[in-house]
């Protein structure tokens, strides 16, 4: 087996094979240690599109909401010092950012207005731009923390990159036709002209004996026939005309081109909205990390704060969804175009899940039982130096209504023992 | 090519002999050259001033403008100090930053474009090559390290900006993104997905309290030519360390046929005129 | 290996001598760099091809098949070659320097400058070549390990070639040549030793990267390391003259005569254009 891979390689290499099929990789987002993925940007309510195949010049828009989690962790920058962008995770150029909005407004470059605690709506188009099979997700990046990466979607794209047009509009009234070819006549003709003055000048000096005979007369004090004044009339020529080209270059360019702006580096300002009192609140007795069964066990107590009863209908860490199947509005909730690798339906199971009364406050078990722990490398909490987990418990009553709470501490490794279910 | 002027006398030990010796040593050393600078003066620019040269919405007139100058005066400088002290040779500069952007062009080519399909007009490297032809120029004439950092170092830092403006130019248009004022480079780099460099990464000019004429270019080209001159100092004493011609005993001497003695080698003793 | 004439002047025989004598092996030179040249260019196709395909997750079982396993490749074929040619090498020194015939030497100075030459090109691939498409390929993944398909190749096999390449050099010097084998020269040293260190100083780069670099910047200070050790090629100045020194002081002298200088400096050198 092994072999028939190697000769399998070896005849790629040989045969300049470009594009084999091949499983969509994800983009090194589980390398991010698990602590970065659960306690920071808790992605949910993302609304992918149901087509996953386009053409190149096709948008694509995810749209959803994320919540900053309460629980930072301490080795990171908090948010709001930090400056944020909006992106989308994607390898490169192959898909473009079209538009970037939270809370409705554009934000084109970064921002200082994302805080902890809050609650911000995103919307992400991108355009493809070249074929080939690929993950698309939505991404925060925040600065001293990384790229935090929401969940994502394998799109293919098909078509080519030669199609793909990205065209722009100048304030001042001419239209870019392709925003990749702009202006590259005149770089490629600045370059190659410096380029051949430049070979010319070292040419000059090339074509005579250069190192041992210089050596000898540079010792034997024989300036003038180091330096002759042909050469300096040449060099006097040469620099009277390098200098003259360049201002008059720059003249040229400044009355050809009267508009220009500075590069735009201000901070996008973001409206942000109050923050949500939570209705239910969740306070962790012990979390539990079972590592034989994949499964997560916190034992927490809940307060209904609701007017209505409510029960627990999903656990959501690190963009993976345990959804307890017997509770009909959270499976509900599930959106058809959600990936099924992480909305994970019958993954929850909650020791008692009658329902919680206005009030009442309750000891319950939520057991988080699936090989995604595994998949996604979340296995990894247990090495980490901060032992902990976090996450969004979203809890439903009877009319369908949905109440987030946050829910995070410590957690312990089991290595051994059966979770006793 | 010319053979030597006799023509007939190019017997081993003969004079014609030597010269073509001497000849094909220039070649091989010349070789060298052009491949070490692309190689180690690349380095050094890509991890000191990379960023701005390799994204069309990292040149700024801020840093973009003061930095890169500074930071490639330094091979220059040191260059020089090699091919002007001992041989009287004034292109080491224009070596320089031929080789570098040459070096530039090739991954721009071949890793930015092919590899990650970067488009060109983001990822265009910045020319410094008419600043580095002056600073030969100026050396060539006056002859003198200090004229060469004052003149030379000043004009190097101050041909910077104009020099790449006519290519930059064309990049600093406005256009309307979505209801935000941006240039065209800024748009070019807010389109085209950069994974692991978001945009707060970028330094740049991001508001200037005061400005001359509305313009922060010519401070910080005037700024810049400032360090270019000292810059151009150090480098020249650091080019005189690296040639520094000390030698340590050799304690496996003996195994090469040796005495135990310590001689030093007839080539280590300086050229007597 | 036996030299040619050992009276060390005017060569007088009438036996024919080819004309670059004093250079036996510029074919072997351009053989290994283009033997150098195809190695990389089959692997900058390789990840073309799989780096797109399999490097993009490190923790897929792709992964470990199409990239580990180059990893294992380049650095087992890197570590043979190196203890191969060290060993050759040392095992076939010149045991007997004191007695080395002057046009020998020179031979061997002309090796020594190929071998060189071949070093200097195997840096650029790592300093150049593959050094600033790193850049490009973060742009695509996320940062990842420290494996990726682009720091496989570069820090893996093009960084432990040059090292090799660079000690060779250096046991060649110290055993075929009396300038570097009588004592230790320091410029040669560090032009070796300087680049060399850029691969310990990974350790630093990948820590950093693990504990607080998550952004791709490339002009971090935690890259410093590399620019600094990259200056050490500078040192390569102060070897050529060491070459010219020994050429001028000793060679030349004894092969061409007192008079050498003047058939240098008066007659019109062939190969001039």
């Amino acid at each position: 087996m092994k072999l028939e891979r190697l000769v399998f390689a070896l005849l790629a290499l040989t045969l300049f094979v470009t594009a084999v099929p091949a499983s969509v990789l994800a983009h090194g987002e589980r390398n991010q240690e698990p602590f970065l993925r659960m306690r920071t940007v808790q992605w949910y309510d993302v609304k992918f599109p149901d087509k996953r195949e386009y053409a190149v010049n096709d948008l694509i828009e995810i749209s959803g909401k994320f919540r900053m989690h309460y629980d930072w962790p301490q080795v990171l920058e908090k948010p709001g010092e930090a400056a944020t962008f909006l992106g989308i995770a994607v390898p490169g150029p192959t898909f473009t950012r079209e538009a970037l909005d939270i809370n409705g407004k554009p934000v084109p470059t970064s921002t200082n207005d994302i805080l902890i605690g809050h609650d911000y709506d995103f919307r992400v188009v991108m355009k493809a731009r070249r074929p080939g099979d690929n993950h698309i997700h939505p991404m925060l990046s925040i600065e001293g923390s990384g790229p935090i990466i929401g969940p994502g979607i394998e799109v293919k794209v098909t078509g080519s990159q030669d199609d793909y047009v990205k065209s722009s509009q100048i304030m001042t009234g001419e239209k870019i036709e392709n925003l990749e070819t702009y202006n590259l006549t005149t770089v490629v003709t600045w370059h190659a002209f410096w380029i051949a003055v430049a070979l010319s000048w070292a040419l000059y000096w090339l074509a005579r004996p250069l190192l041992i005979p210089r050596f000898i007369m540079v010792h034997n004090k024989e300036w003038d026939r180091l330096i002759t004044p042909t050469d300096r009339k040449v060099g006097v020529v040469l620099l009277v005309s390098v200098i003259s080209v360049v201002i008059g270059a720059y003249v040229y360019t400044d009355m050809k081109y009267p508009t220009t702006i500075p590069l735009q580096g201000g901070k996008t300002i973001v409206n942000n909205t109050p923050m949500i009192e939570p209705k239910i609140t969740v306070s962790v007795d012990r979390g539990e990390y079972y590592v034989p069964g994949r499964t997560l066990t916190v034992v927490m107590n809940v307060t209904n704060n609701a007017d209505a009863p409510v029960r627990l209908g999903e656990f959501m860490s690190a963009n993976l969804r345990f959804i307890d199947s017997s509770v009909p509005a959270a499976v509900a909730n599930v959106d058809s175009a959600y990936p099924t690798d992480y909305a994970l339906v019958g993954s929850l199971k909650v020791s008692d899940n009658s329902p919680i009364q206005p009030g009442e406050t309750r000891s319950i078990e939520a057991i988080a039982s699936d090989t995604a722990w595994e998949r996604e490398r979340l296995v990894g909490m247990l090495r980490s130096p901060d032992n902990s987990f976090g996450g969004l418990m979203f809890f439903f009553d009877d009319a369908g209504n949905r109440y987030i709470a946050n829910v995070g501490g410590p957690i312990l490794p089991n290595f051994q023992k059966s979770t006793g279910e | 090519m010319a053979v030597s002027e006799s023509g007939s006398d190019s017997k081993l030990g003969s004079g014609a002999d030597l010269r073509f010796l001497s000849r094909i040593f220039d070649f091989a050393v010349a070789l060298i050259v052009l491949m070490l600078l692309m190689a180690a003066f690349h380095v050094h620019a890509m991890l000191t001033i990379g960023d701005w040269d390799f994204w069309v919405d990292w040149k700024d007139e801020r840093f973009w403008v003061v930095i890169t100058p500074v930071l490639l005066i330094t091979f220059p400088a040191a260059f020089q100090y090699i091919f002007w002290e001992n041989f009287r040779l004034p292109f080491a500069a224009t070596l320089c930053l031929l080789a570098l952007v040459l070096a530039e062009w090739i991954t721009r080519v071949t890793a930015f474009n092919m590899w990650a399909y970067m488009p060109f007009s983001m990822v265009w490297p910045a020319t410094l090559i008419p600043g580095a032809i002056v600073l030969d120029l100026v050396l060539m004439l006056t002859g003198n390290m200090l004229m060469t950092a004052i003149f030379g170092g000043m004009a190097f830092g101050l041909m910077f900006y104009p020099g790449n403006w006519p290519m930059l130019a064309a990049f600093m248009q406005p256009v309307d993104v979505h209801g935000s004022l941006m240039s065209v480079a800024d748009q070019i780099g807010y389109t085209y997905t950069r994974t692991s460099t978001p945009e707060y990464l970028r330094i740049i000019n991001r508001g200037t309290l005061r400005t001359f004429g509305g313009s922060a270019a010519p401070v910080s080209a005037f700024f810049s030519a400032f360090l270019c001159i000292i810059m151009y100092m150090i480098w020249w004493q650091i080019g005189k360390f690296f040639c520094k011609l000390i030698t340590i005993p050799n304690v496996l001497r003996t195994h090469m046929g040796y005495g135990q003695e310590e001689k030093p080698n007839e080539g280590d003793l300086p050229l007597k005129a | 290996m036996a030299s040619l004439d050992t009276a060390g002047t005017v060569e007088t025989s009438k036996t024919k001598t080819p004309k670059m004598w004093f250079w036996t092996s510029p074919g072997k030179m351009f053989l290994a760099m283009a033997v150098i040249a195809s190695g990389w260019l089959i692997q900058r196709w390789y990840q073309q091809w799989a780096g797109w395909e399999f490097g993009m997750d490190s923790t897929h079982p792709d992964f470990q098949f199409y990239w580990m396993n180059l990893f294992y490749f380049n650095l087992a074929f890197t570590a043979a070659l190196g203890i191969g040619i060290w060993s050759y090498l040392w095992l076939t020194r010149d045991r007997d320097m004191v007695n080395l015939a002057p046009r020998e030497e020179v031979k061997r100075i002309f090796n020594f400058v190929g071998i060189l030459t071949c070093y200097v090109f195997a840096v650029y691939w790592a300093g150049s070549f593959f050094a600033e498409q790193d850049a490009a390929w973060h742009q695509v993944a996320i940062r990842d390990t420290s494996f990726t398909p682009s720091h496989i190749v570069l820090f893996y096999g093009a960084f432990p070639l040059y090292i090799v390449l660079g000690i060779t050099s250096y046991v060649y010097a110290m055993t075929r040549l009396p300038i570097y084998s009588r004592r230790i020269s320091i410029p040669l040293t560090m032009a070796v030793a300087g680049p060399f260190m850029l691969m310990p100083n990974l350790g630093f780069n990948e820590w950093g990267h693990a504990f607080w670099a998550f952004e791709e910047i490339f002009t971090a200070p935690i890259h410093y390391g590399f620019v600094i050790f990259g200056w050490t090629a500078l040192a390569l100045g102060g070897v050529l003259m060491e070459v010219v020194n020994r050429f001028v002081n000793y060679l030349f002298p004894t092969i061409y005569g007192k008079d050498f200088a003047k058939e240098l400096t008066d007659k019109k050198s062939p190969m001039s254009l």
